[in-house]
């Protein structure tokens, strides 16, 4: 196979993953659940451009509870969130995931603009947050930071 | 065992499409089908969801397919023949991968077991479509994934303007002019029969 790589170029595209453990001290119902994810969405997706990205690669997220689970997607705050749930019952304890693919922004502040929007906006719905993995391994397409 | 992969840019709706596409696949066609997914990064997402729907799901991790875990490939589809024995493997690469190379790397598999190269699918956002050609390196990336392509599927009809679609399918034909180009609604389910009649 020739060794063509997609690291000649120059194009800037970084990422990140973050995995969190989500608890509450109530029954947090479905619709609940769900309107928070798209608020994490849109709240990521905003900082991100307005922090000077070129593009959203995609953002999405996977929450998964005992009743079933929510995922979400998007590639930029004017093109809406995309969102479906199976959830059936409120939800208490849950982990989330979360994959952020960027263009043209440092990664130091991917990282930070996941995590505090995230916490954030958690915490307004009251959930309480522990981070259950982080990896940063995503790279650049030409310039291959991490990828 | 035959292999497609559904390649495309960052948030074109690859793991949408390949939900959409599995199923139609199982139901019309009673085939069994297996997905390889390769996402950037150690915490996946795709691999979840697509689980959720019932899929056998092979992931791999810790590099693209494309360049880096080439050979992790191979070795996948060769677990896959061996054990689920798929009649059809959908592969979602990266979104930032060439689907030249993952054709490449998929060859590599055909060393361990019977396979059989499908099209390749390349999709295509017709929302973003100006977006992404409004940045010289970005648009640079995009054609050359789509110059790979033996079909290319504009995705998310449902939520385009006709004025987008028109100007995707113009500059589409323009670059690509082997390639079939279908419009499709992975969400929506539609033009999926259309494609699963194209690459089945």
């Amino acid at each position: 196979m020739p060794k063509v790589s997609h690291q000649e170029g120059k194009m800037d595209v970084r990422g990140h993953g973050l995995e969190l453990m989500i608890s509450s001290s109530r029954d947090v119902p479905p619709d609940e659940v769900t309107e928070t994810v798209i608020e994490i969405m849109k709240s990521i997706s905003k900082e991100v451009m307005y922090e000077g990205a070129v593009a959203i690669g995609h953002i999405k997220s996977y929450l998964k509870a005992k009743s079933g689970f929510v995922k979400s997607d998007t590639v930029g705050i004017k093109y809406g969130v995309n969102v479906y749930s199976e959830l059936t019952e409120p939800v208490r304890t849950a982990s989330l995931v979360l994959n952020i693919i960027v263009v043209g922004l440092d990664l130091k502040k991917i990282k930070k603009i996941e995590l505090d929007n995230t916490i954030k906006v958690l915490a307004k719905h009251g959930f309480d947050a522990t981070i259950a993995n982080k990896k940063s391994n995503h790279k650049g397409i030409y310039e291959c930071h991490a990828h | 065992m035959k292999v497609i992969q559904i390649a495309g840019f960052l948030g074109s709706g690859k793991t949408t499409t390949i939900i959409a596409l599995s199923k139609k696949i199982s139901a019309d066609r009673r085939k069994r089908v297996a997905v390889i997914v390769n996402e950037i990064g150690q915490v996946p997402v795709d691999a979840k969801v697509l689980g959720e729907y019932g899929l056998r799901v092979m992931e791999i991790g810790q590099g693209c397919i494309c360049c880096e875990v080439a050979s992790s490939m191979a070795f996948t589809i060769k677990e896959l023949g061996e054990t689920f024995k798929p009649e059809l493997v959908l592969v979602e690469p990266t979104g930032v991968a060439l689907p030249e190379q993952v054709k490449g790397a998929v060859e590599l598999g055909c060393k361990y077991t019977r396979v059989e190269i499908g099209k390749v699918v390349v999709l295509f956002d017709a929302l973003r479509g100006e977006e992404l050609l409004a940045y010289d390196e970005l648009k640079e990336f995009v054609m050359r994934q789509l110059n790979n392509a033996e079909i290319i599927a504009i995705n998310k009809i449902d939520a385009a303007t006709e004025e987008q679609l028109d100007f995707c399918e113009r500059k589409l034909a323009n670059w690509n002019p082997k390639a079939e180009i279908i419009r499709i609604s992975a969400s929506m389910g539609i033009g999926i029969e259309e494609l699963m009649k194209k690459i089945v």
